[in-house]
């Protein structure tokens, strides 16, 4: 081994070697810092998320839904229930309110997250008006589903496990 | 006793090769988290818990023993399930739960599985319902697990449609193991991350929920 010190050479690889391993060790805490920020709101995010869903779906539960119609605009969704009662669900880009029980806020993070207005669709599906006929082969079920999609778009990313979605299995007699 | 003049070449070499080796350990356990993270988020999501519930419900509301048995009864006319894969398919699986006497292991994938030729009038409203939820498989099995998860020696030959669906194992082992009378209605849903449907298997996320149901 030469005892005169380290060489040109021998300071370049080992500089270049340190900098790969800087290189990852950057990369890293940076995804790091980016996951546990993004973290924070997306379970801030999902809470609100469940709060709306177990609130809205006791309803169903418990009421029974009879039917549920969207506004022009796109911003209410009215239920209605067996017992007669009605409720609203008013929405914005960043906020659910829910008749006048309860109201959430979606929070922001560095990607634009929001509710996705134009994109809220509601999916009821009911026996055919044919089905008195005997022969029929169209939809014959004696049940009706409602299906309800409100999606939240996170920046660039659509995931399902942001949406809030609401459903409903019910007797056909009792839903319109 | 290390020389005064610096470090040397060689002990450049092993501090780095020391400090790769612990990042990537520590990148390696990092990622891994976070898979295991992002794959929790699809167990039990509160839609999927309700979507699980209704569809629970709904079959309960017929004559869920005859549903049952209408399964069972399948291994006595094994030539009439027609099945496109002989691997999976509730044939093989029925089949060898006669065969064996085990009945605690159902698995339904499509219409006929569960209402055979009765109930037709639900024909459609079960396709609409099983294509507009994206479900992929129902299982009834007894919601004590212990003997399904270990999928070893006799457990693999009695479990062996389960064990080989390494995502089900996978939530399987996240739950508790239940009273023995009962049963978990296990809901396999499998959508892109978007929530659209995934028909060649590429990009498909599993998604998990059970309900229990009382002794059938």
């Amino acid at each position: 081994m030469n005892k005169k010190g380290i060489t040109l050479v021998e300071i370049v690889i080992s500089i270049g070697l340190i900098s790969i391993v800087m290189l990852f060790l950057f990369r890293l805490l940076t995804d790091m810092q980016y996951e546990r920020d993004h973290a924070s709101y997306a379970k801030s995010n999902q809470q609100v998320r469940a709060s709306v869903i177990r609130h809205v779906q006791e309803d169903f539960q418990n009421l029974g839904l009879k039917s549920a119609t969207l506004s022009e605009d796109k911003k209410s969704i009215f239920f209605t229930y067996q017992n007669g009662t009605s409720k609203t669900l008013t929405i914005t880009d960043h906020s659910l309110k829910y008749a006048d029980e309860e109201a959430w806020e979606i929070e922001k993070d560095n990607d634009d997250t929001k509710i996705d207005i134009a994109s809220i669709t509601i999916n009821g599906y009911f026996p055919d008006s044919s089905c008195n006929d005997l022969s029929s082969e169209g939809n014959c079920s004696t049940y009706a589903s409602y299906h309800i999609i409100i999606p939240i778009v996170t920046g660039l990313n659509s995931n399902v496990i942001d949406d809030i979605e609401f459903f409903y299995i019910g007797l056909a007699t009792k839903m319109s | 006793m290390l020389k005064k003049n610096g470090f040397v070449f060689v002990e450049t070499m092993i501090v780095t090769c020391v400090l790769l080796t612990s990042l990537m350990i520590v990148y390696g356990l990092y990622v891994s988290s976070l898979n295991t993270e992002s794959r929790y988020t699809r167990y039990d999501d509160p839609v999927k818990l309700y979507e699980s519930y209704y569809l629970s419900k709904y079959f309960q509301s017929f004559d869920f023993r005859y549903l049952i048995q209408n399964i069972k009864d399948n291994c006595s006319y094994s030539d009439q399930k027609i099945c496109s894969n002989e691997s999976t398919c509730i044939w093989n699986t029925t089949r060898r739960a006669c065969e064996k006497s085990y009945r605690y292991e159902l698995i339904w994938q499509g219409r006929s599985d569960i209402f055979g030729n009765s109930y037709a009038k639900e024909s459609h409203f079960f396709d609409f319902l099983w294509s507009s939820l994206h479900i992929k498989n129902i299982y009834l099995i007894t919601s004590d697990i212990s003997s399904v998860t270990q999928c070893t020696g006799d457990a693999y030959n009695k479990y062996q449609a389960l064990c080989d669906n390494s995502s089900l194992m996978n939530y399987l082992n996240s739950l508790d193991n239940g009273n023995s009378n009962e049963y978990y209605m296990i809901f396999e849903f499998e959508t892109k991350r978007d929530g659209t449907s995934c028909l060649n298997g590429s990009e498909c996320l599993g998604y998990y929920a059970y309900i229990t149901v009382g002794d059938v």
